[in-house]
């Protein structure tokens, strides 16, 4: 038993070296890395086009999040603020950007909530992901109410329940959540974008993994090149129910970029 | 409800709470203090467990230190802790932040001259080996020629010139990577800190924590410094109000209780941290 399991293990250290093949590994998360959409979702898609413009082979590898976090070793596909406390890279390369949402029920308010810093937020009940808050004992000291959820879908369905009044979501993905839920209801939801928000998505080349450098030198080049012939655009457009570029997409991602070659 | 019925229910339940809390953090917004203030004045912290980190309430000691200065002198700021130096640079060089908060931040002399040093804390650092590579320590009596080809393990930002004058060698990396090359036999030794050493201990390596030994006498000391940025339009005038502002809580006790909060007491307080100058 010993020896097959050795022998799978030696099989599967193989075949990842077929090929100069990459992997690199995401966690489940529409609509930005995900096994059932077509095309993986919006960063899978990405990559791929990326690799086929630098001429790589790369393989996306679905594992949890808190493996990918604690494996130290691994390339990594996301939010880089999740992973660079634990692991050193020789190349952290922004390929998107997000930016967070608050989201509220139209039907609810007479008037619209006027939210510009977290003061206003004091009246009302805040719904967000468990694990989200950066800092609880900083906005409890502030006066705020949170409500956490496990689940994006619980906290939408109880915002139009009333059981929370906002909801804090990456935009995005709070969009797509609101489509699936309640697909003939878009206009009782709305959002505000918050303009502080906003994060890269990114390729993660692990500091020892064999030719970190060049493979780097390639995604850049390859991102470059997709940009540059319109392929890149096509497949963000993709992904947004309007079918348009967030504003300021490019800005972000070129600040992105210097920041992580900095 | 029949037995069946049940036992699927509770696998069902079980599967939820195993699955979503993973799945759940992973698309999740990082709600942070400056969501809603783009403009605030911005300042930048080295994560540096446990004097700067998000994994504490209140962000660790020297975060807690600042707040309460920013408080004191109603100073509107926001402070954020971000992972690697360069990306604290980049924020003050490129992007004129106001100030930043770390150690080992190796500006040039010519990056210098833009900049306000203000010191935060004092804290001891001892040297580290891993006992089974080295059952009987280190011939460390305070002379660093006595460890001469040995290979000794920085911070990446870390002066290095000392231990390569003194015949090391020497190989950078972030307190948690040289701790494992320290235990993979690959560094002889390390230095930082008794309270950092001991954070990563405990998460990562409890099983081996009693065989990763401290040498006496202290290697030295390391400073964490609040760095403001001339650039910003208000980085002179805050570095004073703040360098003001701390000597206040020097001087009225606040200083010393929120430590000796933080690390379990005066005793505690006077083994790992020097008081400022």
């Amino acid at each position: 038993m010993l020896y097959l399991h050795s022998l799978l293990l030696l099989l599967s250290a193989w075949t990842a070296w077929a090929g100069d093949e990459v992997v690199l590994e995401a966690n489940e998360s529409p609509p930005y890395w995900s096994r059932t959409l077509p095309g993986g979702g919006l960063g899978s898609e990405l990559v791929q086009a990326i690799s086929d413009a630098a001429g790589l082979q790369t393989r996306i590898e679905f594992v949890p999040l808190s493996r990918m976090i604690e494996d130290r070793d691994n390339n990594d596909l996301g939010n880089p603020e999740f992973y660079m406390a634990q692991q050193e890279f020789a190349a952290i390369i922004p390929i998107a950007v997000s930016e967070v949402s608050l989201f509220y029920y139209r039907p609810h308010y007479q008037q619209p909530p006027q939210i510009t810093s977290f003061n206003d937020l004091k009246q009302y009940k805040i719904g967000v992901l468990k694990g989200t808050l950066i800092d609880r004992r900083a906005f409890e000291q502030m006066g705020l109410h949170f409500e956490s959820s496990y689940a994006q879908a619980s906290l939408f369905k109880k915002l139009k329940l009333g059981r929370v009044d906002l909801v804090f979501e990456i935009d995005l993905v709070g969009q797509q959540m609101l489509a699936e839920l309640f697909p003939t209801m878009k206009t009782d939801f709305f959002r505000q974008p918050l303009p502080n928000s906003i994060s890269p998505i990114a390729i993660m080349v692990d500091a020892d993994y064999p030719h970190a450098g060049e493979i780097a030198k390639q995604y850049r080049n390859g991102l470059a090149a997709i940009i540059a012939d319109g392929r890149y655009q096509k497949i963000v457009e993709k992904y947004y129910p309007d079918g348009q570029l967030p504003a300021g997409w490019f800005e972000n991602l070129q600040r992105f970029q210097r920041l992580y070659t900095f | 409800m029949n037995t069946n019925q049940l036992f699927k229910r509770l696998t069902v339940m079980l599967l939820v709470i195993a699955i979503y809390p993973v799945t759940a953090l992973a698309t999740g917004p990082r709600i942070k203090q400056d969501l809603f203030t783009p403009n605030a004045n911005a300042i930048y912290a080295l994560d540096l467990p446990p004097f700067i980190t998000t994994e504490l309430t209140g962000g660790g000691a020297a975060i807690e230190l600042v707040n309460t200065v920013l408080q004191a002198q109603k100073i509107n700021a926001t402070i954020n802790t971000l992972p690697l130096v360069r990306m604290l640079k980049y924020y003050v060089l490129q992007e004129k932040a106001l100030a930043l908060i770390g150690s080992h931040i190796g500006f040039s002399a010519d990056e210098q001259k833009n900049l306000i040093f203000v010191p935060l804390l004092r804290l001891k650092q001892h040297y580290y080996v891993y006992q089974p590579k080295h059952p009987d320590g280190l011939p460390w009596k305070g002379d660093l020629k006595t460890l001469a080809n040995l290979t000794y393990g920085a911070d990446p930002e870390e002066n290095i010139g000392t231990y390569q004058k003194a015949g090391l060698k020497v190989e950078t990396g972030k307190l948690l990577s040289l701790l494992e090359k320290l235990k993979s036999g690959q560094l002889d030794l390390l230095a930082n800190s008794a309270l950092a050493v001991d954070w990563f201990l405990d998460r990562n390596f409890a099983a081996d924590k009693a065989k990763f030994s401290k040498l006496e006498p202290a290697a030295g000391e390391e400073t964490l410094f609040m760095v403001f940025n001339k650039n910003h339009p208000e980085g002179a005038a805050l570095a004073k109000q703040c360098q003001d502002g701390l000597t206040a809580i020097i001087a009225n006790g606040q200083y010393k209780a929120l430590l000796e909060k933080q690390f379990g007491g005066g005793e505690a307080v006077n083994r790992h941290i020097l008081p400022l100058q």
